[in-house]
């Protein structure tokens, strides 16, 4: 709620303005009560004859930064006495309908410093006139206008002020808060060829937004502008900012050589146990075939060349047991000797292996 | 061969029929920020309405004025309650107290601004004011020159939250 701001000197009370402004147009139409009017407000001017008038403030120009808007002037000087100023407003409606209504500036009614915020009374997109005069006790100087109406569509929008940060792998940005009317387009993309760049809007700054879910390997950029719907305008790009996570990943070539590694691994490892394999084959179990001469089996019979029929009979009638006596002819044929068990001893302490002597027996 | 005419030409009646309905249909926005409005609105409610002395009248009324009109009439109702506001309403209201003349002189300002931009819009996509427009524009007109200065004025100012809701509903790309 606004109060009624009195300056520390006497008469400086925003009531009075307005008031007098509305008596003014309410008694339009009474000649009467107007010619009163006037005279009361001549009085103090009949009365401080003599004194100088109070100069008026020079200069009054309009700073505006995103969307805050400064009226200065040049301020009165005086030698020993504080100079209060008095700021009042017209919007284009009033201007065009209701022209003898100054509206008194919410925080300049009674203001010191030769500057006034009037961001909060310029709340429309439509040229605003500004009046500015100083009081000094009693006395108040002229009024001194505002040269051009001032729209708030002309104010100078700077690119935003951007923080990036990583929170873990997300991709953090906050903005600074430029107030309500002010909203945000963010960029953002990942710094590798053939990528696409993001668009994101942000309703207000002042608090972090997360934009991305970020992957190591390659620095994520960010850029951001401020756009104000009001006035259909947007500030130039901010200066381009990057993070990047490191990852728990191997570098690429360490990758690399582990992938070469595997594939050695897969190809050598099976090639190796298979030719241990073989090896241990041949030394320890090796899978050697006979040649059917050399064959032992339990019929002799198939061994014993029975074309060697030279051998000496008397010998061999020695030799066997229970076959009586010596005759002579041929030695005893395979029938017989095929009935002698193998090993046989005789008495002579040599084992009868007739079929497994060399061939040097033979005469 | 004649199916296949007739389809054709079904198609293209369909096809004419919907663009003229939306072009009819398709509205002109407007980027005033509408939360200000209402901010600025609420902040003066209770000081308007409590000097309101009919409880019982409307000016602009909810049910059957304004919730009844036609999308193809929104473009010629809009201007023409605007045009009520900022010649009738605003003009007729006498302020006294500053904070109060601020926030006025704020959605006046503001309404400017709106007639401005919508000013364009209509004359580009044709604004043709119906009989049915013009008749419940001349229902406010009636319920306020009914009322008589200054109580109307004040009426019509505690009503504006009826008329910058309807405005939004209509006029912002956010609303459906």
């Amino acid at each position: 709620m606004d109060r009624i701001l009195h300056c520390k000197r006497e008469r400086c009370s925003s009531s009075n303005q307005v008031y007098k402004q509305t008596l003014t147009m309410i008694l339009k139409g009474n000649w009467a009560s107007l010619i009163m009017w006037l005279f009361h407000a001549l009085i103090p001017c009949l009365l401080t004859d003599g004194v100088a008038a109070l100069p008026a403030p020079q200069n009054l120009s309009v700073h505006s930064t995103n969307m805050k808007h400064l009226l200065t002037w040049s301020p009165v000087v005086l030698p020993k006495e504080t100079v209060y100023y008095s700021v009042e407003y017209q919007g284009e409606y009033e201007s065009l309908y209701t022209s003898d209504i100054w509206i008194p500036s919410k925080w300049c009614l009674c203001t010191e410093g030769p500057e006034c915020d009037v961001t909060d009374d310029i709340t429309a997109t439509v040229p605003y006139s500004l009046r500015v005069r100083a009081i000094l006790g009693s006395q108040t100087s002229a009024w001194s206008i505002l040269e051009q109406p001032f729209n708030p569509n002309s104010t100078i929008l700077t690119p935003p002020m951007i923080e990036v940060s990583q929170d873990g792998f997300h991709l953090v940005i906050e903005l600074e808060d430029l107030g309500p009317q002010f909203q945000f387009l963010v960029a953002y993309w990942r710094r590798e060829p053939d990528t696409k760049e993001h668009a994101k809007i942000v309703r207000r700054g002042g608090i972090p937004v997360h934009l991305e879910t970020m992957e190591p390997g390659a620095p994520y950029c960010v850029k951001a502008q401020a756009l104000v719907n009001a006035i259909g305008r947007n500030s130039a790009f901010s200066q381009t900012k990057c993070v990047e996570v490191q990852g728990e990943a191997l570098p690429l070539v360490l990758a690399l050589f582990a992938f070469i590694g595997f594939m050695l691994i897969l190809v050598v490892v099976p090639l190796s146990v298979w030719k241990m394999g073989r090896l241990l084959q041949y030394s320890c179990c090796p899978m050697v075939v006979l040649p059917d001469t050399l064959k032992i089996t339990n019929s002799p019979q198939k061994l014993i060349s029975c074309r060697r029929e030279e051998v000496d009979p008397c010998a061999m009638a020695m030799l066997s047991s229970g076959l009586g006596s010596c005759s002579l002819g041929k030695g005893p044929g395979c029938q017989e000797l095929a009935s002698w068990p193998t090993g046989h001893r005789t008495h002579e302490g040599e084992a009868v292996f007739l079929p497994f002597v060399d061939k040097g027996w033979e005469k | 061969m004649k199916t296949q005419r007739a389809s054709l030409w079904l198609l293209g009646t369909t096809l004419v029929l919907c663009s003229v309905y939306t072009h009819g249909f398709r509205r002109c926005l407007i980027s005033v920020d509408m939360n200000q409005l209402e901010e600025s609105f609420q902040e003066i409610k209770r000081a308007i309405q409590t000097k309101d002395t009919f409880q019982n009248i409307t000016i602009l009324s909810t049910v059957e004025t304004l919730q009844s009109i036609k999308p193809v009439d929104v473009c010629c109702v809009t201007k023409n309650l605007l045009e009520f506001y900022m010649r009738r309403v605003f003009k007729d209201h006498q302020e006294l107290k500053p904070q109060i003349l601020r926030r006025i002189s704020s959605i006046a300002n503001s309404f400017l601004y709106m007639q401005k931009t919508l000013k364009q819009c209509q004359e580009q996509r044709g604004c043709q004011c119906s009989e049915e427009a013009t008749n419940a524009t001349r229902i406010v007109h009636d319920n306020y020159d009914q009322l008589g200065i200054p109580s109307a004025a004040i009426k019509s100012l505690g009503e504006l939250n009826i008329f910058i809701a309807w405005i939004e509903k209509n006029h912002q790309a956010t609303s459906v």
